[in-house]
């Protein structure tokens, strides 16, 4: 299971004494990135939004009694736009991470306003997998991981299908295991 | 393609449970169902009959419309009762009702978490209650979480209940398990607490309401209230008197309309409160004059409690209370705030009574010593108070001032009142910042118009969540939420220093953040 790989470095920290711990913790950094293919997923949803936005525009400037702002309009928002699309997906891959540890799960998200999120095993409910046309395309899979709360759901966007699958039946069987209600 | 897997309820085969018999609603419920129509009837009657030689087309067509609401609404409801069926099995609570928008819904028995009973006067006058049965689950369709027996006779409902919340008499049918230890009263109603129910917001929101209901109504029958002599003779001795005379007057007037209507909504909502532990352990609350109310939490539902000040019931030392619950705090408004467990009354019955639900010699609210909040966090709210609401009013009074409403000076007085206002309110907000874990409980405080408190038990914390806007990463700060099945579903700790929320969620939760927790890993 890949969920083990990273047990080794991380149970020296257990060692320290819990009365120096608060200072020494740092924003949660989960160590597992999302599938290379992602970047591609998220550029070709930014391209499907962002192009036909784009050409619309042109279209209605080449018009002929097109109003005279709309040649500016279209050279200002084009950089903006192919920008927005061709960079954040790259942004998105650096900040969106996710692990599971041997007691939870936690993944980190957002560009303006950055989040982490950690659930532990013991109050999973459901494990939620979500496969779009264009997931299928590119072999992805989202995970989403609820809780009783209506306020945390962990989700985990853009994991390889198998990987997905497998992270689910694993979580799936160590939450059976420990049983609980789940509230 | 979408997958859900439910990790809690392991598939098994679904037993062949005794076949329960499905049961219908009451038919008087066809009745209590079209009766609200009586409610506009009576003033709509009642206008047309004083003001007859006023009446007009107008008046006709709202009359004829009204006739065939009442029409359709009879018809919709005879279909209703005939499509609504419902049963009580072994395992399972089932709802199956709707003639083409059909909705099935079931809910097992042991994910029942609370079960509501409700009445309100005609419900009553026919003998009849409404049962809200609630899972304490927050799914993505929220509707979901609850179902509600809307109708059925008041025996039956107290039957019901206590079927569903007494589990261990689930095989008595007639709901008699309950043992014969009585319960013990933790809360009576007092009639001092009338004092605190005029200093809240439904005063005035029901002074609004009255007034636009009054003109609403005559507008809507195309009475016009100059025609009427009466109101001739007001406005013209109104005029007469000197302004700040009339002024007072209608000032005064509309006070007491106010304090009034607060008095009854008071009256109504909390007659006869009361407040219990059963022999088993679940709170039960009884309330309500007209409409009455019936909340049941098992006791294992319970996660804690949150104190509301608002601002005028905070220079009176006083509070309201409301219990955070599993299944508690839904989305149906029928039910009005069934969290609520004391209206506004003086703290130390506030506090007393936190404690006695939570089952403690002293409430952790008055325990708990809150640290505050890092000064970036004062900094925050002073740029709030001083800068942005200041621009907002500066805004509004410029767009009054654009349209030739107002003098241009507005813009300026505004500002500057507003920032004379905020920076005040902006250090209360900082000073009422404040977090702690005190024994079994995290303790957090915040707000500045509506102070709440909440104490919510560490073990019912379902997980945690930081937050970092781009301001607050320059300013250290995060906002740290702890999920929870109770409420809202989160209690929020705003702007709090991120090693320190790091270290208290730790504390709360030991273990479960540390993992994620090192410097992170290089990239590969």
């Amino acid at each position: 299971m890949p969920h083990q790989m990273r047990q080794s470095p991380r149970d020296g920290s257990e060692a320290f004494p819990d009365a120096a711990a608060p200072g020494l913790l740092s924003a949660p950094g989960p160590g597992r990135r999302p599938d290379r293919r992602a970047v591609h997923w998220w550029l070709t949803q930014n391209l499907l939004v962002v192009v036909p936005v784009l050409v619309g525009v042109a279209a209605l400037a080449l018009m002929p009694d097109a109003p005279s702002w709309l040649w500016p309009a279209f050279a200002v928002l084009c950089p903006l736009g192919v920008g927005y699309a061709l960079l954040t997906p790259w942004y998105r891959y650096r900040v969106h991470r996710w692990e599971a540890s041997t007691e939870a799960v936690c993944a980190t998200s957002g560009r303006f306003t950055r989040e982490w999120r950690v659930v532990p095993f013991t109050r999973i409910q459901t494990l939620d997998t979500k496969r779009g046309p264009l997931m299928q395309l590119f072999g992805l899979s989202a995970v989403t991981v609820t809780t009783a709360s209506a306020a945390g759901p962990v989700t985990i966007e853009g994991l390889d299908k198998d990987l997905a699958s497998a992270l689910v039946r694993d979580l799936t069987e160590r939450v059976r295991a420990l049983h609980e209600d789940g509230t | 393609m979408r997958t859900r897997t439910p990790v809690l309820d392991a598939p098994e085969a679904p037993r062949p449970s005794a076949e329960e018999a499905w049961q219908r609603l009451h038919p008087r419920m066809i009745v209590v169902s079209v009766s609200w129509l009586v409610g506009p009837a009576v003033p709509l009657l009642g206008a047309i009959f004083v003001a007859r030689d006023l009446l007009n087309a107008h008046g006709l067509i709202v009359l004829g419309s009204y006739i065939v609401v009442a029409g359709v609404q009879a018809g919709h409801e005879w279909v209703r009762y005939r499509t609504t069926r419902f049963r009580i099995t072994d395992d399972k609570v089932e709802l199956h009702a709707g003639l083409f928008f059909r909705t099935d819904k079931s809910i097992p028995r042991d994910r029942v978490r609370s079960a509501d009973l409700t009445a309100n006067p005609v419900h009553r006058l026919f003998g009849l209650a409404a049962v809200k049965v609630g899972t304490g689950q927050h799914t993505a369709r929220s509707e979901d979480d609850e179902l509600v027996l809307d109708g059925i006779s008041r025996e039956q409902a107290l039957q019901f209940r206590a079927l569903l919340l007494n589990r261990s008499g689930a095989t008595n049918p007639d709901g008699s398990a309950a043992s014969p230890a009585l319960p013990v009263p933790l809360a009576r109603m007092r009639w001092s607490w009338a004092r605190y129910a005029p200093l809240t917001v439904t005063t005035f929101a029901g002074v609004l309401a009255v007034v636009t209901g009054v003109s609403k109504l005559l507008d809507t029958l195309g009475l016009d209230i100059t025609d009427s002599g009466t109101a001739r003779d007001v406005w013209d001795w109104l005029t007469s008197v000197p302004l700040a005379l009339a002024v007072a007057v209608v000032a005064a007037t509309l006070l007491a309309v106010g304090v009034a209507g607060s008095l009854v909504t008071f009256a109504e909502a909390w007659y006869g409160y009361r407040l219990e532990r059963e022999p088993e352990g679940s709170l039960h609350l009884v309330r309500g004059l007209l409409t009455s109310r019936s909340v049941s939490v098992a006791e294992r539902r319970i996660c804690g409690v949150e104190l509301t000040r608002p601002l005028p019931l905070r220079l009176l030392a006083a509070a309201r209370l409301n219990l955070l619950a599993t299944g508690l705090g839904g989305h149906s408004a029928r039910f009005s705030n069934p969290a609520q467990l004391l209206p506004a009354a003086p703290l130390d019955s506030a506090h007393q009574i936190t404690a006695d639900v939570l089952d403690e010699t002293s409430s952790p609210i008055t325990q708990a010593a809150l640290r505050g909040h890092p000064r970036p966090a004062l900094r925050r709210r002073l740029v709030r108070g001083c800068l942005l609401a200041p621009a907002g009013a500066a805004a509004l009074a410029g767009a009054g001032a654009g349209t030739g409403l107002l003098p241009w000076w507005t813009v300026a007085a505004a500002a500057l009142l507003t920032a004379a206002c905020g920076a005040p309110l902006a250090r209360d907000a900082y000073r009422g910042l404040g977090h702690a874990l005190h024994g079994d409980y995290l303790v957090v405080r915040q707000g500045t118009f509506v102070r709440r408190t909440v104490a919510l038990r560490r073990d019912r914390i379902v997980g945690w969540t930081g937050r970092q806007s781009y301001t607050q990463r320059r300013a250290g700060l995060c906002t740290l939420t702890a999920t929870t099945a109770a409420g809202r579903g989160a209690v929020r700790i705003r702007d709090i220093g991120v090693a320190e929320g790091l270290g208290l969620a730790d504390a709360a939760l030991p273990g479960l953040l540390r993992p994620f927790c090192d410097p992170p890993a290089e990239d590969h």
